[in-house]
């Protein structure tokens, strides 16, 4: 295993992957309309398949079957009541996933924000005007579930309990508890007294949305304007204050906002609370459109907000963008399904994964360049012609303690193994130097030399693929095709001066074996041995040169 | 009913719609072993065993749904190791969207096509290869005989899974590597280790394990795609609790799936067991709910308590979440 893994790697990569400095603007955004064409032709396959025009579903679906409806009015109403929780929930967890705290907890906390600004209207009734009612629910609401949030929050800073795993399981914990209120068997504060069936009570009328009357019998839900005000104080907050900086820098690396001199507990503290507050308020605006609880009163909309967050890019104003598209995927799916029966109502969920299956496939191509190496397979076929070098750095298989329970230190112990091959390897190569021909060895240096600088030390190209091909990619970074001898001289005696370093590196090897804590840090064998390899060949040629 | 024979049904419940949980969680403890958490298993579940189902079915063989299974299992995690080991992708945001695409494809294919199907009645060898085997004797023993040698073969088989995983990370050099992986993957790349390799393997077999428990709720569930819910109702979640409970330990597991399993049955066979044993009356009192949220709250308690202690044994990954990539070391 080990000699294969060694022999593997000296090959330098078909496909070698590295960071883009600048992502294409217009390559992202081509990018999310290709994903969401993909996707609506594969739904059109899929509603063609059970006997449905995919084009009048379509035409149903995107305009939220409000053409040819007396009630469209209605459809709008409702679109939007389901427009906004999502909206606030993404936006929520868009602030603890920017720092990179994965609060996976929306369902929990829209739960218990729902729960007890519930609580607060029917206990208040008609104690405040509908204006203050509200504002009282949105603000109970929103501190109950920041902290509930908190909670794993403080967990996360004092304890490092893992955020994803804890989260989970408040999801659950508080739906329980909401199922647990719609029993008998506990309170029956929420319930409607005259059921005889345990069914939610209708909340008081001044806990009631309130609506502004506009166009027709068409009326606005305030917390729509709320939320998009809401939206750009966000915006704002994360992209022009000192709070939003420290969110960046803690999501970016932990250890410099510490050397910054940030307070890192405070910032994941204080975020986590403010993202659960804005999730607890959204369920406070939803509880107060719909009037009532319900078993499935979130809607499912903290899990898709992961989505819509993830969508967006944790952009705030992307957020509103992505969650108007799949709010219309949602909403208006289950309008078109109400028409055309044989189509399931989920395909929305089927379309909505496919949507973010190829966006965040292509993620990956927006952040890095994919460089395909197409001479690989000559080489390959020229190695395989020629016997395998790599044979005469055979060595024993390493030896590591199996039944170790301690994984980290078994992972030392096979890098040490390792690293022994690596100094055994790079002794047979000096053994073995003499069979070498000086005169392709002279090839090899002209174009080991910028190579090894330039390229990432993981790529680093080895001693006996190092032929033609990058002979041409060399000289043509060089723009120079005939190299003169005085400048082959040149960066002889530079690669003379490396080799005095490359020297202490194989000694500096064969003390990692006694010392087996160093290699875990080192760069990885291979390539230290490729380094060595291709030094060794220089001091040789670089003394013939003399 | 006396005493003798409610206890006898009662653990036989508790082992028999349990033990789906077992391939869910060990399916996930190869996962997160290997570094990936692999939120998907709900939806993992629900499409592998419709896979497996609906093969074997339509080909009337026991080995064609189990390789159905664990084949579609095993594309999900062919996508899932795909889109996080080799593109990178955040691995919650990719399990999740997992399982509700997997929902929606259960829904989509059960619902709509799924009348056009054989019917699991119509597959006699296929049904009978799920039957409950008799082991003679060994089944007449009172109380737990019939729980525990009387199943449907692949309750057997559930176990003989979980103990290969245990036994394959514990003691293998392979189960080292994947451990390895799950905890430094920096330091394993040094060592040696192919991470792609490791990762792809594991992601791919645990997600199949998971098809597997998804074809025996199929079975269990008497193959019908009527009901709001689909054959998992949320087992997937209840897998990622039961992996913490477990303590990442696949043989644990087992165990872990009986404790889980004996709030469920509580739950739904009080009734039987009050009726033979009065004095169990209180049982009736707790709250449904209660039985149901359990197991989420003792995993809670047990990830709260396992972290403030920092044990030794803690087995959690310590790279668990975290997508390696080379250039970011």
């Amino acid at each position: 295993m080990a000699e294969k893994d060694l022999t593997k790697k000296k090959q330098a990569p078909l496909i070698r992957i590295t960071k883009r400095a600048h992502a294409n603007k217009w390559f992202s955004i081509g990018i999310y309309v290709g994903a969401i064409v993909i996707a609506l032709l594969i739904g059109a396959v899929l509603i063609a398949s059970v006997k449905v025009d995919p084009f009048a579903f379509y035409q149903k679906m995107l305009t939220i079957g409000t053409i040819g409806n007396k009630f469209a009015y209605k459809n709008i109403e409702n679109f939007i009541a389901s427009f906004v929780p999502l909206l606030l929930t993404s936006l929520g967890l868009s602030l603890s996933f920017k720092m990179r705290f994965w609060n996976i907890g929306g369902e929990g906390q829209f739960i218990i924000g729902a729960i007890t600004s519930a609580a607060l209207a029917i206990a208040i009734d008609d104690a405040l005007s509908p204006i203050l009612m509200i504002i009282v629910m949105a603000l109970g609401g929103g501190i109950a579930a920041g902290i509930y949030g908190l909670f794993t929050a403080v967990l996360k800073v004092k304890f490092g309990t893992n955020e994803t795993l804890m989260t989970l399981m408040l999801n659950y914990i508080a739906l329980y508890l909401l199922k647990y209120f719609q029993t008998r068997h506990g309170t029956d504060f929420f319930l409607n007294p005259n059921s005889a069936r345990p069914i939610f009570n209708l909340l008081p009328e001044n806990s009631w949305m309130i609506t502004i009357g506009g166009i027709g019998r068409f009326s606005l839900n305030i917390s729509l304007i709320f939320a998009l005000v809401f939206t750009v104080f966000i915006y704002i907050y994360l992209n022009k204050t000192k709070h939003g900086y420290e969110i960046c820098v803690v999501g970016d690396s932990k250890r410099t906002a510490q050397y910054a001199g940030m307070n890192v507990s405070k910032v994941i503290l204080r975020t986590m609370f403010f993202s659960a507050f804005i999730i607890g308020m959204a369920s406070a605006f939803h509880v107060s459109t719909t009037n009532t609880l319900s078993e499935s009163i979130t809607n499912d909309v903290g899990w898709t907000g992961i989505v819509v967050a993830w969508l967006a890019r944790l952009n705030p104003i992307g957020v509103v963008i992505a969650s108007l598209l799949i709010s219309i995927l949602q909403f208006g799916c289950v309008q078109a399904c109400a028409t055309y029966s044989a189509v399931d109502s989920n395909v929305a969920d089927l379309l909505q994964g496919i949507i973010l299956f190829i966006v965040l496939a292509s993620d990956f191509f927006i952040r890095y360049k994919v460089n395909i190496d197409l001479s690989y397979f000559r080489r390959r076929k020229e190695q395989k012609a020629a016997p395998a070098f790599a044979e005469a750095t055979a060595v024993s298989e390493p030896t590591s303690d199996v039944t170790s329970d301690n994984e980290v230190q078994a992972v030392i112990c096979d890098a040490n193994a390792e690293s022994s091959d690596v100094t055994a390897a790079a002794v047979e190569e000096i053994k073995t130097e003499a069979f070498e021909q000086p005169e392709k060895s002279e090839t090899v240096i002209t174009a080991d030399l910028p190579h090894s600088d330039t390229e990432s030390e993981a790529n680093a190209p080895a001693e006996e693929e190092k032929q033609d091909s990058d002979v041409i990619e060399s000289t043509e970074k060089t723009d120079d095709s005939e190299k003169s001898e005085a400048e082959k001289s040149d960066t002889l005696k530079k690669t003379a001066k490396k080799t005095s370093t490359a020297k202490k590196t194989v000694s500096a090897k064969k003390e990692t074996v006694a010392k087996p804590k160093q290699t875990t840090k080192k760069v990885s064998g291979s390539s230290a041995k490729a380094k060595t390899g291709g030094a060794k060949k220089a001091v040789k040629t670089a003394k013939e040169d003399k | 009913m006396d005493i003798a024979e409610a206890l006898g049904l009662f653990i036989f419940a508790i082992i028999s719609y349990n033990i789906a949980l077992l391939y869910g969680t060990v399916g996930e403890i190869l996962n997160e072993k290997a570094g990936s958490l692999n939120l998907g298993v709900e939806g993992i579940m629900a499409v592998g065993g419709m896979g497996g189902y609906l093969i074997g079915c339509s080909t009337d063989s026991m080995f064609a749904a189990l390789l159905g299974a664990f084949i579609v299992g095993g594309l999900c995690g062919l996508l899932f190791a795909f889109l996080t080991v080799t593109l990178q992708a955040n691995q919650n945001v990719i399990g999740l969207t997992i399982t509700t695409f997997g929902l929606a494809v259960y829904f989509f294919i059960g619902r709509g096509l799924g009348d056009k199907f054989p019917k699991l009645a119509d597959s006699p060898s296929f049904q009978n290869a799920f039957k409950a085997v008799d082991m003679g004797a060994l089944s007449d023993i009172p109380v737990i005989g019939k729980a525990l040698f009387s199943q449907s073969p692949l309750v057997y088989l559930a176990i003989a899974i979980a103990i290969v995983a245990g036994v394959f990370l514990k003691r293998t050099k392979a189960g080292l590597r994947v451990r390895a992986v799950g905890e430094n993957p920096g330091a394993a790349d040094s060592a040696g280790i192919n991470i792609t390799a490791v990762k792809y393997t594991n992601i791919i077999c645990g997600t199949g394990i998971m098809g597997l428990g998804g074809l025996y709720l199929s079975l269990y569930m008497g193959g019908s795609f009527e009901g709001s819910a689909t054959w998992t109702n949320g087992l997937g979640w209840i897998a990622i609790a039961l992996v913490i409970f477990a303590n990442w330990k696949p043989i644990a597991a087992i165990f872990g799936t009986l404790i889980f399993g004996l709030f469920f049955t509580l739950d739904t066979s009080k009734l039987v067991l009050i009726d033979a044993m009065p004095f169990l009356s209180f049982l009736s009192k707790i709250p449904t709910e209660l039985y149901s949220a359990l197991p989420f709250i003792i995993t809670a308690i047990v990830l709260i308590i396992s972290s403030v202690r920092k044990h030794k044994n803690n087995n959690e990954p310590s790279a668990i979440g975290l997508n390696y990539f080379r250039e970011e070391r």
